[in-house]
C-alpha cells in the first residue's frame, strides 16, 4: 500500500511512501497472461501500486538506480491489472484513452514519475525484494519500499487528467 | 609505427563508460533549473539537477537505463595495438567490464525477435574512422532507449533548404514530446547518404559542434512554438542545446537526421 502526502488530484506534485511492484514489457506480459488464466501469482495485488520500471543492480551497495519507463507500452495490460486489484500505476508519459478510461472506471490512478532521474529515485528505495520472473533480469518483478518518492498525479480517480 | 597496449584500450573504454553513467563531462557545466522558468517547470528541473548531484556523490547511475554502448574510434594510419587480434575484442571487453563491475543495467538484447539478454550489454556498436598520423581517440555514448526511439531520419528534397530541415527538426521534437525525457540535446545531421546521415547526427552530439549557424538560428526560432517543457510537462524549455553537422551529398538528395538525446546526456572522449 502506498500513501501520498497531498491530495490525489491531477496536476499535484506529491511524495509517495510505501510499496510498489516493478513491472515492464516482458514481466507485464507474462503476469497479465497468468492473471487471465487464473493462475496464482503469489503477489498481493489488492490496492497495490505498480511501477513501470527496471532497476540497475547495486541495491546492497547503496548504489541502485531506478526510474520510470514509458507507460504506453504496458497500457494494454492495465485493465487486467485493475481487475485483479492494482490501484495505482506509476510510469512515464501519456496513456492512450482506453487505458485512461479503465483507470477512471476502476477508481484507480496514474502517476508520472520523472524520467531519467534514476539516481534520485534509487535513493528513495528503502528495501527491495525479488518476487517473480528472475529469468527476465532487470525486468523481473521486485517489491520496492519507497519513502519520499516524488511524482505528479496524471489521472486521478475522479477523472481529472494532467499530461 | 606507434603500438598501443591493448589492455590500455580495454581499460580506457571501461573507465569511459563508467564515467559516462555517473558524472560525464558532457553534463559537467550543465544546470537545468533556469531562472526564467515558471515555478512548476523549475521544480522539475531542480529534480534533474538533484539527480545529477546524487549520481556523482552516491555513485548511482544517472538513469536506470544505462544505454546501449556506442563507440566511435578515430585511428591514425601509423597506429597499431597489442594483446588482441581486433579492436572489437578489446572494446567489447571494456564495455562488458564497465557494465558488470560498474553496476550498470544491461539493456542490449542479442536478437531483435528473441530478445535474449545475456547480461553483458554486448555487443558495443562501433564505428571506425581512419586518419593520418598517430592519433588514437575513442568517443563513447551511452544513450537510453527512450530518446533513441524518438530520433528520426528523413530523405528531404533539396528545394526545402534550411527551412525544410528546421521544420523536420521541429516535427521530430513535437512527435517526441515527453517520451524521450526532455530537455533534449539535439544532434542534427544534414547531407551524406541514407545510412550515413544518422551517424552524422550522432556525431553532432558527440562533438558538440555547430557547422551551420543559419540553420541553428532557424531551429531555435521554431523550438519556441513547442507546447511542452521539461520532462514533457507544460513549460517553455523542451530543448537544452542544438548541435549541427553537415556533409556533402547527391544533387538530388537532402538527407536529414535528428538524434534526440535525453537530459541524461552521456558522451565523452579519451585520447591514448
Amino acid at each position: 500500500m502506498i500513501a501520498a502526502d497531498k491530495e490525489i488530484k491531477a496536476g499535484n506534485i506529491v511524495s509517495l511512501n510505501g510499496a510498489m511492484f516493478t513491472l515492464r514489457d516482458a514481466s507485464a506480459k507474462k503476469l497479465a497472461k497468468m492473471l487471465e488464466n487464473g493462475e496464482n501469482t503469489g503477489l498481493e495485488l489488492e490496492d497495490s501500486a505498480v511501477f513501470f520500471a527496471a532497476p540497475t543492480p547495486g541495491f546492497e551497495a547503496g548504489r541502485m538506480s531506478i526510474g520510470p519507463t514509458t507507460s504506453s507500452r504496458m497500457a494494454v495490460f492495465i485493465p487486467t491489472l485493475i481487475k485483479h486489484g492494482v490501484r495505482y500505476f506509476i510510469g512515464k508519459g501519456a496513456l492512450p484513452k482506453d487505458a485512461v478510461d479503465a483507470i477512471v472506471a476502476g477508481k484507480a490512478a496514474y502517476f508520472q514519475a520523472f524520467g531519467g532521474t534514476g539516481a534520485n529515485y534509487g535513493s528513495k528505495v528503502k528495501s527491495m525484494e525479488l518476487l517473480l520472473f528472475p529469468e527476465f533480469g532487470p525486468e523481473a518483478v521486485y517489491k520496492v519500499e519507497t519513502s519520499d518518492f516524488p511524482i505528479v498525479i496524471s489521472v486521478d480517480p475522479n477523472g481529472g487528467i494532467f499530461f | 609505427m606507434r603500438i598501443i597496449e591493448g589492455l590500455r584500450i580495454k581499460d580506457a573504454v571501461k573507465e569511459l563508460f563508467i564515467k559516462l553513467n555517473y558524472s560525464p563531462d558532457s553534463l559537467k557545466d550543465v544546470v537545468f533549473a533556469e531562472p526564467a522558468m515558471e515555478p512548476f517547470e523549475y521544480q522539475l528541473a531542480e529534480i534533474i539537477d538533484e539527480n545529477c548531484r546524487k549520481a556523482k556523490t552516491e555513485m548511482r547511475p544517472l538513469c536506470q537505463d544505462c544505454g546501449v554502448a556506442q563507440v566511435f574510434v578515430k585511428m591514425g594510419k601509423n597506429v597499431t595495438f597489442s594483446d588482441a587480434p581486433s579492436l572489437e575484442i578489446l572494446i567489447n571487453k571494456g564495455v562488458e567490464e564497465a557494465y558488470v563491475e560498474g553496476l550498470l543495467r544491461k539493456s542490449t538484447v542479442t536478437d531483435p525477435f528473441e530478445r535474449k539478454n545475456e547480461g553483458k550489454n554486448l555487443p558495443a556498436f562501433i564505428h571506425y574512422e581512419l586518419c593520418d598520423g598517430d592519433t588514437f581517440e575513442i568517443y563513447a555514448v551511452a544513450k537510453g532507449g527512450g530518446s533513441e526511439n524518438v530520433s528520426a531520419q528523413k530523405m528531404l528534397v533539396p528545394a526545402v533548404g534550411r527551412e525544410g530541415v528546421a521544420e523536420f527538426v521541429f516535427e521530430t521534437l513535437k512527435n517526441a514530446g515527453g517520451k524521450g525525457c526532455p530537455p533534449y540535446f539535439v544532434g542534427v545531421g544534414v547531407g551524406g547518404t541514407f545510412d550515413s546521415v544518422a551517424t552524422l547526427a550522432k556525431k553532432a552530439l558527440l562533438e558538440q559542434v555547430c557547422e551551420d549557424d543559419e540553420l541553428l538560428e532557424m531551429i531555435n526560432g521554431k523550438v519556441k512554438d513547442l507546447s511542452f517543457g521539461v520532462l514533457g510537462f507544460p513549460g517553455k524549455c523542451p530543448v537544452k542545446k542544438v548541435f549541427v553537422k553537415k556533409a556533402p551529398t547527391h544533387i538530388a538528395m537532402m538527407p536529414a537526421a535528428v538524434a534526440l538525446n535525453c537530459h541524461s546526456f552521456r558522451t565523452g572522449k579519451v585520447e591514448l
